[in-house]
C-alpha cells in the first residue's frame, strides 16, 4: 500500500460551522494582528506561548516518535542540547549575538544532515528539499545569521501546515491545504502589504501591550530583521508574523490534538505512540490552564525576562520540528 | 524686556522665520502638521526612503514652471526631473502653480534600488528640526521681534539648515511660551516627516542671551504604526559654550532579547543574565524530574489485578 492509500488517522469532519469558526477567528485575529500589533504579540505570547510549546512537544511525540528511529533520536536530542547550551551561553553573555545565531543555525544544520540519509534513500524531492534547506541553513549562517534567525522565527509559524499535510489524507488534505493557502498565505501577505493598515489608520492603537513589554520598535525584531525595521513595512510585516503567531497557536492547541489522540483514545488506528508519559488528557489540560496562568503573570511582571526563558524552552521545538517534518516526508506512519 | 530671555534658564527652542532666513524659495521647510495620519507618514517614509540620512528640501513651484527647469535650477541637471517627480507622485504634465514639492538633495542622485551613502560626511548635510505650534498663516508670516500667536492647534514642523541655526537663535522672537512646542515633546512628530532619516534634535540653553551649551540628540525612525511614530534615540551629546563635545555620548539600551522561536534583535552587547539561566536549569531539572517519575509510576503496576489481567 503506498503512501498515498493511507487513511487518513483521524476522522476529519469540515463542517460548515467550522469554516464560519475558521472564518471569524482569521478576521478577528488579522484585525488584532494590525489594529493591536504589538499587545496582540504580547498578550498571545505571554498566554499561550509556553502552552502551545508543551501541545506541540506532545503533538510531535505522538505524531513522530515511532517513525525516528531510537538512535537517530537520541543524536537529534543531543544537537538539540547543544543549541540550547549555546542559547544558555548567549544569555550568560559568553557569547555575542551574532557567533550565537550562526553557531545555533551551524546546529541546526547539523539536525538537517542527521536526517539526509534517510531523505537520500527516499530520494528525489524530499532529499532536494533537505540540501536546500542545509544550504540555507549554512549559507545565513555564514553571511547573515540574524536575519535568518528572524526568517525561521516568522516560518515556524507555517509548520502546522506541513503537520496537517502530514495527517490528513485525501479530500480532507486537499481541503485543509487550500484552506491553508487562504489563512496562512494569502491573508498575511494582505496584511504586510499594508492596506489593512491604511483602511484602518486612526483605529490602531499600536503602543498598547503588556506594561513591561516595552515600545513597539524594540520589539520589532523579533519578526522583522534589522535592516528593514526602518522601513515603512516594518510594522506591516510585524503584523503580518504576529498574525501567523496567532493561527499558529490555534491550530497547534486546538487543532492538532485532535489529529494525534493519545494511547487513552479507544479508536482503533487512530491512536499514536508516545515517549514521554504524558498526563492523561484532563491533568494535561488543568496542567495546560496553570501553565498559561503562571506564563501570564510571568509575562506581565517581567516580560522580557520571561520571554528569554521562554525562549529557551520555545527553541527546543521549533528547532526539533524541522527534522521531523523533514522525516515525515520520507516516512509515513508505520512505515 | 530683551533680557527676558536672560531669565529662562533653559530655552529650548527658537523660531526660524522662512522667508527672511535664506532668501531662495527652497531654503528652509516648514509645512503643516495639523494631525499626522498613518497615510500621511506612510507616503512621507516612502517618499523620503532612497535618501536616509540625506536632506530633503522644499519648493513651492511656481507659474509656469516644469520639472525639468526646477531640476536644472536645484540640482544642476535637467534629467533629475524624473526624480522630482518620482518623489513627489507628480504628473510632470499637470503641475498647478504653488504647490509645495520635496527636492532630493542635491549630491544624491536617486538610482533605483540603491540609496546614497549616509556615512559620506560630505554628502551630509544636518538639518535642525523645530516643532511650533500655532495658526499656520500667523507661524508663515511671522516676522521676527513679534510675538508668536499663542493657543491655536496647528502644528508646524520648521527646519533650519545646520549652519543657520546661531543665525535663527538671534532671531528668536520674545517669550514664546505656548507657541513653540518643547522639541523632546514632539520631536517624534517632527521626525514623522523625515521618516527613515536620521533626525538631529538641538536644545540650546541659554543664560543671558548667550548659548551655555546645547544638547544634541539624534533619533533614528524606527518604526511607524497608526499615526505613531516610534524613535530610538541612537545618540547625545553636550556640547560646551565652545562648540566642542561636553560629555561622552550615551551607549543605546540594547533591547530586550527575544527568543525562542523569536530570535534575537540584532543588537549587540546584551548583559549577562546568570539568573535567567538559573531559573532556566531549575525548571528544567523539575521537568526531568517529574517526567522520569511519571515513567517509574507508568512501568508500576498500580493495580495487581489489573496487571494480570492485561499480561
Amino acid at each position: 500500500m503506498s503512501s498515498r492509500d493511507l487513511p487518513s488517522p483521524v476522522p476529519v469532519a469540515a463542517t460548515g460551522f467550522t469554516f464560519v469558526f475558521v472564518f471569524v477567528f482569521v478576521v478577528a485575529a488579522a484585525l488584532a494582528a494590525v489594529l493591536f500589533p504589538l499587545a496582540t504579540y504580547a498578550l498571545t505570547l505571554a498566554v499561550f506561548g509556553l502552552v502551545h510549546v508543551v501541545v506541540e512537544l506532545r503533538y510531535v511525540d505522538r505524531r513522530f516518535s515511532s517513525r525516528v528511529p531510537w538512535r537517530l533520536g537520541t543524536t537529534l536530542l543531543l544537537v538539540l542540547g547543544a543549541i540550547v547550551l549555546v542559547r544558555l551561553l548567549g544569555l550568560a553573555a559568553m557569547l555575542g549575538r551574532e557567533p550565537q545565531a550562526a553557531l545555533e543555525l551551524g546546529l541546526v544544520g547539523a539536525l538537517v544532515l542527521l536526517v539526509l540519509p534517510v531523505l537520500r534513500r527516499v530520494g528525489g524531492l524530499r532529499a532536494l528539499v533537505g540540501l536546500a534547506l542545509l544550504g540555507l541553513l549554512v549559507f545565513g549562517a555564514l553571511r547573515a545569521p540574524l536575519p535568518t534567525l528572524v526568517l525561521f522565527a516568522v516560518l515556524h509559524n507555517l509548520t502546522p501546515v506541513g503537520f496537517l499535510a502530514d495527517a490528513l489524507e485525501g479530500r480532507a488534505r486537499r481541503r485543509a491545504l487550500l484552506l491553508c493557502a487562504l489563512v496562512f498565505g494569502l491573508v498575511p501577505l494582505g496584511i504586510a502589504s499594508g492596506l489593512p493598515a491604511r483602511a484602518l489608520a486612526g483605529w490602531s492603537v499600536a503602543g498598547f501591550s503588556l506594561p513591561d513589554a516595552g515600545r513597539l520598535d524594540a520589539n520589532l525584531g523579533v519578526f522583522v530583521p534589522s535592516f528593514w525595521q526602518g522601513g515603512v513595512r516594518a510594522v506591516d510585516l510585524f503584523s503580518a508574523a504576529v498574525y501567523l503567531q496567532c493561527l499558529h497557536y490555534a491550530v497547534v492547541i486546538h487543532v492538532l490534538p485532535r489529529l494525534a489522540p493519545g494511547p487513552e483514545t479507544k479508536d482503533a488506528g487512530t491512536t499514536n505512540a508516545e515517549r514521554i508519559p504524558w498526563p492523561a488528557p484532563r491533568a494535561f489540560a488543568v496542567g495546560l490552564a496553570g501553565v498559561a496562568a503562571v506564563s501570564f503573570a510571568a509575562f506581565f511582571l517581567a516580560f522580557s525576562d520571561a520571554r528569554a526563558v521562554y525562549g529557551l524552552f520555545a527553541l527546543a521545538h521549533a528547532w526539533i520540528e524541522i527534522p521531523v517534518l523533514l522525516l515525515a516526508l520520507a516516512v509515513r506512519p508505520g512505515g | 524686556m530683551g533680557k527676558s530671555l536672560a531669565s529662562v534658564a533653559s530655552v529650548l527652542l527658537l523660531w526660524a522665520s522662512l522667508g527672511s532666513l535664506s532668501g531662495p524659495a527652497a531654503a528652509d521647510i516648514t509645512f503643516p502638521l495639523p494631525f499626522f495620519t498613518h497615510e500621511q507618514v506612510h507616503r512621507a517614509t516612502v517618499d523620503l526612503g532612497p535618501w536616509k540620512g540625506y536632506t530633503v528640501r522644499f519648493r513651492t513651484v511656481r507659474p509656469g514652471e516644469t520639472l525639468g527647469r526646477i531640476a536644472r535650477e536645484h540640482l544642476g541637471s535637467f534629467k533629475r526631473w524624473k526624480e522630482i517627480g518620482a518623489l513627489n507622485s507628480l504628473d510632470p504634465n499637470a503641475i498647478p502653480s504653488g504647490t509645495e514639492i520635496l527636492l532630493p538633495p542635491v549630491n544624491a542622485p536617486l538610482s533605483p534600488g540603491t540609496g546614497p551613502d549616509p556615512k559620506r560626511p560630505d554628502a551630509r548635510e544636518w538639518w535642525d528640526f523645530f516643532v511650533l505650534r500655532g495658526p499656520t498663516d500667523g507661524l508663515v508670516r511671522h516676522r521676527p521681534g513679534k510675538p508668536l500667536p499663542t493657543g491655536a492647534a496647528d502644528v508646524r514642523l520648521v527646519a533650519v539648515r545646520h549652519d543657520k541655526t546661531a543665525e535663527v537663535l538671534k532671531r528668536v522672537a520674545d517669550d514664546p511660551a505656548g507657541a513653540i512646542v518643547a522639541l523632546d515633546a514632539l520631536a517624534p512628530t517632527a521626525a514623522a516627516w523625515l521618516a527613515r532619516s536620521e533626525v538631529l534634535a538641538r536644545h540650546v540653553t541659554v543664560k543671558n542671551e548667550d548659548p551655555v551649551h546645547t544638547v544634541e540628540r539624534h533619533w533614528r525612525v524606527t518604526a511607524l504604526a497608526g499615526g505613531r511614530i516610534e524613535l530610538e534615540k541612537t545618540f547625545e551629546r553636550r556640547l560646551g559654550r565652545d562648540g566642542r563635545e561636553a560629555t561622552a555620548p550615551a551607549p543605546p539600551q540594547p533591547p530586550p532579547q527575544p527568543i525562542g522561536s523569536d530570535p534575537v534583535p540584532e543588537h549587540a552587547g546584551p548583559p549577562a543574565r546568570w539568573d535567567l539561566v538559573l531559573v532556566f536549569l531549575a525548571l528544567l531539572a523539575a521537568i526531568g524530574i517529574a517526567v522520569v517519575h511519571a515513567q517509574r509510576s507508568r512501568r508500576r503496576p498500580s493495580d495487581p489485578t489489573s496487571s494480570t489481567a492485561s499480561a
